[in-house]
């Protein structure tokens, strides 16, 4: 699978003619009742030229949320579609994304009571989708291997205005 | 020609076993049940460290501990021996422990070694090192700066003369050793000591010794004082320059670590006794101010070494040259070099051996027969540790339920103690407040008792009135014929001696009749009033010991040449070394009148008319040397022709098993020594018959326990899980089926329920074993275990054992089923599938009551954690599991393709004064409180799934901000459901902390006190039990109905 998803990102480098970022994370969320916790993320940026691309990412939290006084096995979700902008290429080069984005709080089994008089009911699920923007930056430590800080942001209508931060390491593909 | 079969399937299925075992036996294990132990004799400690200690038993193996003596634990146990004779712990390498076995403070019932073992692991584990036929190891040293420097004072056996007595050298960490010092055949090494800041200088006391049953000598011309200046490669005797004259016994040296030229030698003279009319020399204690040129007399106080041949040890202080420690059964401390001594506060009873820290002499260490003492301050006060050690003679049983275990301890008394203790509450809800013992846990030291007698000797509990004791001894041993009655429910003992006269040092032939030391002490099978002792003749009484009558001739050689004083230069008669007596009586319980009797000279007698004419059969005994002591006679169970006999030549420096067998009255003996191993721990002491298998022998051995299933054809090991101690008793307690011995080492052990070696024939197909009818006892209680208590005892398993066979292992687990008169299976376990004998232990519960969990922590506690389920057990109210009752159960085995199934009787206990009518009316309320329980819980379940329901729901709105309306009405809702659970559990406690107690009960709380009220003992409910129950329904039924209106189901 490793080797898959490599020459995959090997071969969008000749196809676009620029370069391809990929990269794994960790940071935490702030979003209602699911916020806190370990938040694992994978990420790929695809630039058309050195200032312009796409990017999408996925994270997800590692434990189930717990407040006090409860526990539910939920796994939230955030995931993200954009439009990548670098405007300048420094030691720190700056990434902002604008797109489209989507805050999921899905039950990992039923809430079943060993009673026959009350079978297994379905917990609620919640998928509030709304605008995402995301402000990143990036260091190189080598030829294509970089180190990278990550601000996102839902933006939208009835929404609690969901945000994530992370730290992420990755390496760019084709590097110039 | 269906007997034939079964007889052949018998023996078939014999032959398999004993083909098989020891592994197809080997989780038929022993359990260790008490007394508290006595007699340490080796001691070490880590030099600067005042927490770590050696002890080496004088015959359990080593014990450690690492936290200044609150705990020890066995690091010998899986040796072959475990006497042990010395410790020394290397002071270049801490880790590097040296064992010498074979205890050196010489008694006549002291155990044996087998060579030299070393750690280099801090105990973790052993390696014989040779030096296996020394017999004895009285010191070894190590040079401080090279640990692969090491010398053995070799003491020998000492009971004749052999080559391997003296000091062994090696340079190579004990691979390779070289004698460098050997006086003679008869003189063994007393003592060894190292110039500890100039390791070529070595001291070397040397003892001519020797023990046979009718005496020791000490002293001769081997005996002296030895000086080594080339770290013990050569080696001159001192003499002269101020030491006394031969003729010397033994010699203990010590140099003083602050000076060493400063030298102690305390030596065995006579103490000025006149000896077989001659004057010996006075004197006990010398020392030398230059290095052993001259010497001086500081001390003729013969209580410094007591009797020398058991004590004798003096060591210096290691800061102080002039500061002395004497240990003996008398313990003096000396600050002028012991010219003058004090009797301070002893470490213990009969002092041995003493480890000083070389780095702190603050740090002591004395290994005495009533454990090992342990001081931090010089020896102002002492820490005295018990182990599980006790040194027992001889093992009884009486006929109550549960029973009692009998025996005289070394050190100590006659005991009594109980097979097992203590019972739960039906619903096994033992512990915290109020709480009875569980079974299963542990007999504690307080549980065990004196019942009048003395050290040696037997303890008879009356098999007819458990509450009558008899003892032979008194505390000053079995000397005279001691014989003690005990009436357990009025606690008098009556003396009952055979011939009241004190024989207090005098020898065998000086008194009018010789009882030996554990003189036999015997019930007839047919007659509960009548009572055998044995001097040279056999004695009974028919009325409580108020007269004894003699009803044999002298049955011995009576041999006036050993009958004469024990002990050479210091005399010591005591009874111990009584030669030409009666040693072993036992009367067939087939046939009244017929009595055998062993003599400690090696004959064997029989009466077949009670004792109107004997018989002497000891020539019919094929290759039986001279002088055995016949240590005991097994008649059968079934044939009264057919006996057994175990002789005992360790003390005639014979250490081979013999074991015989007759089928017709003696006429015709055979030795059955087959599959027993020839070792120098491997003299037989006692041979029994089961009473409910003929031929079923079990053998204890001076290394341990062993089972013949074809009446001695051949031997096998049972040892299991039990160190290979010295067992010198052995019985079969008839109703339970258990067998019980006594060890000389590590107290008494039993193993429960030998059902399967007795019903071999059973086990011909895989499945079930017959299983023995189980008790249910309950609520006894027992007593009361104290702070870290390294003795206690442990109970069985709770319950009834179940045996099954497999003729092979099969692949994963068995399950046996435990289905009830109804046909209901109310329990389940899961057992090991391995070749052989496999056993599982029912505790009478049925499977489990329903869990009680919530799914949420208190408000006010967020602290409290769930489970990876998201669960936590409901504080303070616990699941009902019932006891089943008293009654008939059918047990059901499936392993593999195996199914089988037998019957179970669990029986209550005899002292239960409950009627079946009460067990049922007890059972159907505790049955009725469990469903209700079960009910409660299964509401509690609902109320907490929908409280989590609700936050879910919550937890997806909190990402809508739009939503408040609805968040709140959740949150009204779930305060509703929160005031209800104030009603069925204390939902603000966490449980700990004893915090129960700042909420009041609750509906689980109700339920769960009125089990634990109705399942106390085995007695119908009270009316207000009863009443309570009712209320306690309705309080259910009504809050149920509560939350039914909450969550808008119709729940019932």
């Amino acid at each position: 699978m490793k080797r898959l998803v490599l020459v995959l990102f090997l071969g969008l480098v000749p196809l676009i003619g620029q370069s391809v970022d990929a990269a794994i994370g960790i940071g935490t969320a702030a979003a209602g009742h699911v916020s806190g916790g370990f938040w694992p993320s994978f990420a790929a940026t695809a630039m058309f030229n050195q200032h312009v691309g796409v990017a999408g990412e996925l994270a997800l939290r590692t434990s189930s949320p717990r407040n006090a006084y409860y526990a539910l096995d939920y796994r939230p979700k955030m995931m993200d579609v954009n439009l990548a902008l670098r405007p300048t290429r420094h030691e720190w080069t700056p990434e902002l994304q604008a797109g489209y984005g989507v805050v999921m709080v899905e039950p990992g089994n039923d809430l079943c009571v060993e009673s026959p008089s009350f079978p297994c009911t379905r917990l609620p699920t919640e998928r509030k989708s709304a605008a995402h923007l995301g402000v990143l930056a990036k260091t190189y430590l080598n030829h294509g291997a970089f180190l990278r800080l990550e601000f996102h942001q839902l933006i939208g209508k009835n929404i609690d205005h969901p945000s994530r931060f992370a730290i992420s390491m990755g390496y760019t593909f084709g590097r110039k | 020609m269906r007997t034939l079969s079964l007889s052949a399937g018998i023996l078939l299925m014999a032959s398999l076993l004993a083909a098989q075992a020891p592994a197809s036996l080997a989780q038929l294990q022993w359990r260790y049940i008490g007394p508290p132990g006595n007699r340490t004799d080796a001691v070490a400690g880590v030099p600067g460290d005042p927490m770590t200690y050696y002890s080496g038993t004088a015959a359990g193996g080593i014990f450690k501990t690492t936290d200044g003596g609150m705990h020890f634990r066995p690091v010998f146990d899986a040796e072959p021996v475990m006497s042990i004779g010395a410790l020394a712990v290397a002071d270049s390498d801490h880790n590097v422990v040296w064992a010498g076995t074979g205890e050196s403070f010489f008694r006549s019932h002291v155990s044996i070694g087998a060579g030299v073992y070393k750690s280099t692991d801090a105990g973790a584990t052993w390696k014989l090192m040779g030096l296996e036929k020394t017999g004895r190891i009285a010191r070894i040293v190590i040079d401080p700066k090279n640990p692969e420097t090491v010398l053995a004072c070799a003491m020998g056996t000492l009971y004749g003369p052999q080559p391997e007595r003296g000091v062994y050298r090696s340079t190579d960490g004990g691979n390779t050793w070289a004698l460098t010092l050997h006086v003679d055949d008869n003189t063994a090494c007393s003592e060894l000591a190292m110039d500890p800041s100039n390791p070529r200088i070595l001291f070397a006391g040397m003892w001519q010794f020797e023990d046979k049953t009718w005496g020791q000598t000490s002293g001769g011309p081997g005996s002296g004082l030895f000086k080594s200046t080339d770290g013990g490669q050569h080696w001159t005797r001192l003499q002269g320059h101020g030491l006394p004259p031969s003729p010397w016994g033994k010699v203990n040296v010590a140099i003083a670590p602050s000076n060493p030229q400063r030298v102690y030698a305390m030596i065995e003279t006579g103490d000025g006794f006149v000896i077989d009319g001659k004057k010996t020399t006075p004197g006990v204690l010398w020392a030398s101010s230059d290095d052993g040129a001259s010497w001086q007399l500081m001390s003729t106080n013969d209580g410094l070494q007591s009797r020398t041949h058991y004590y004798n040890r003096v060591e210096v202080s290691s800061d102080n040259e002039n500061e002395l420690y004497f240990m003996g059964n008398t313990y003096y401390h000396s600050l002028d070099g012991g010219r003058t001594v004090t009797q301070t506060a002893s470490p213990g009873g009969d002092n041995h051996d003493v480890w000083i820290d070389p780095k702190d002499a603050k740090n002591i260490a004395v290994a005495n027969d009533s454990g090992i003492s342990i001081t931090h301050d010089r020896a102002a006060v002492w820490n005295h540790v018990q182990l599980p050690i006790a040194q027992m003679y001889h093992v009884t049983t009486d006929n109550a339920i549960p029973y009692h275990v009998f025996g005289n301890k070394q050190d100590g008394s006659s005991y009594m103690g109980p097979s097992q203790t203590g019972a739960a509450g039906r619903g096994g809800r033992g512990g915290g407040r109020g709480g009875a013992i569980a079974l299963g846990g542990p007999i504690p030291s307080s549980d065990w008792k004196s019942v009048g007698g003395g050290e040696s000797g037997w303890a008879q509990p009356d098999p007819v009135d458990n509450h009558i004791v008899w003892s032979s001894g008194s505390g000053d041993g079995s000397m005279g014929g001691i014989v003690t009655r005990l009436d357990l429910r009025t606690g008098q003992i009556r003396n009952v001696e055979i011939w009241p006269d004190d024989t207090l040092g005098a020898s065998a032939s000086e008194v009018k009749y010789r009882f030996m030391w554990e003189f036999p002490l015997m019930f007839s099978p047919f007659d509960h009033n009548t009572l055998y002792a044995g001097s040279q003749f056999v004695h009974v009484t028919h009325d409580g010991g108020q007269s004894w009558q003699i009803i044999s001739p002298d049955l011995t050689l009576n041999d006036k040449s050993k009958q004469q004083g024990s002990g050479g230069l210091t005399q010591d008669n005591i009874g111990v070394e009584y030669f030409d007596t009666v040693f072993a009586i036992a009367e067939s319980p087939k046939q009244r009148g017929l009595i055998w009797a062993g003599t400690n000279d090696g004959l064997v007698q029989l009466t077949r008319d009670g004792g109107k004419n004997w018989a002497n059969l000891t020539a019919n005994l094929p290759g039986l040397p001279k002088y055995l002591t016949i240590s005991n006679i097994e008649p059968s169970h079934f044939a009264a022709g057919t006996a057994y006999l175990t002789a005992d030549g360790h003390q005639v420096d014979n250490r081979d098993p013999w074991v015989y067998k007759t089928t017709d009255f003696g006429a015709t003996w055979t030795k059955i020594t087959n599959g027993l191993p020839m070792a120098a721990n491997g003299y037989a002491h006692q041979v029994i018959e089961d009473p409910a298998r003929e031929g079923l022998l079990f053998l204890g051995t001076e290394g341990g326990v062993y089972v013949s299933f074809n009446a001695g054809g051949e031997w096998q090991p049972l040892q299991n899980n039990l160190p290979h101690v010295p067992v010198y008793g052995l019985t079969v307690q008839t109703a339970a089926h258990d067998l019980d011995i006594a060890t000389y080492g590590r107290g008494f052990w039993i193993m429960d329920d030998i059902t399967p070696l007795e019903r071999a024939a059973a086990a011909e197909a895989a499945g079930l074993l017959p299983i023995r009818p189980a008790y249910e006892f309950r609520g006894s209680g027992g007593g009361f275990g104290g702070g870290n208590d390294n003795t206690q005892g442990n109970n069985p398993p709770a319950g009834a054992d179940i045996d099954y066979y497999l003729p092979e292992a099969v692949r994963g687990r068995a399950q046996i089923s435990i289905v009830d008169a109804a046909g209901a299976t109310v329990r389940t376990l899961n057992g090991p599938a391995a070749a052989g004998v496999n056993r599982v232990w029912w505790d009478f519960r049925a499977n489990s009551g329903r869990a009680i969990m919530v799914r949420t922590v208190p408000a006010n506690m967020p602290s409290v954690t769930l489970n990876a389920n998201g669960e936590r057990p409901a504080p303070s109210v616990t699941p009902i599991t019932l006891n089943e009752p008293p009654g008939a159960y059918t047990v059901k085995l499936t392993v593999g393709d195996v199914q089988s199934s037998q019957p179970l009787e669990v029986l209550k206990d005899p002292r239960s004064p409950a009627t079946p009518a009460d067990f049922a009316a007890q059972f159907k309320l505790e049955q009725a409180i469990q469903a209700e329980m079960n009910e409660y819980a299964a509401l509690l379940d609902h109320v907490e799934a929908l409280r989590v329901s609700l936050h879910a729901q919550d937890v997806v709105l909190s990402l809508d901000t739009n939503s408040s309306a609805k968040r709140e009405a959740i949150a009204a809702t779930d305060q509703k459901l929160v005031d209800l659970e104030g009603k069925l559990f204390k939902n603000q406690i966490t449980g700990l902390g004893e915090d129960e107690d700042r909420e009041a009960p609750t509906l689980g709380d109700e339920i769960d006190h009125l089990f634990s009220e109705v399942a106390s003992g085995d007695f119908p409910p009270t009316a207000q039990a009863v009443e309570v129950n009712q209320l306690l329904v309705q309080k259910l039924s009504q809050l149920k109905t509560e939350f039914a209106t909450i969550s808008g189901t119709r729940y019932k």
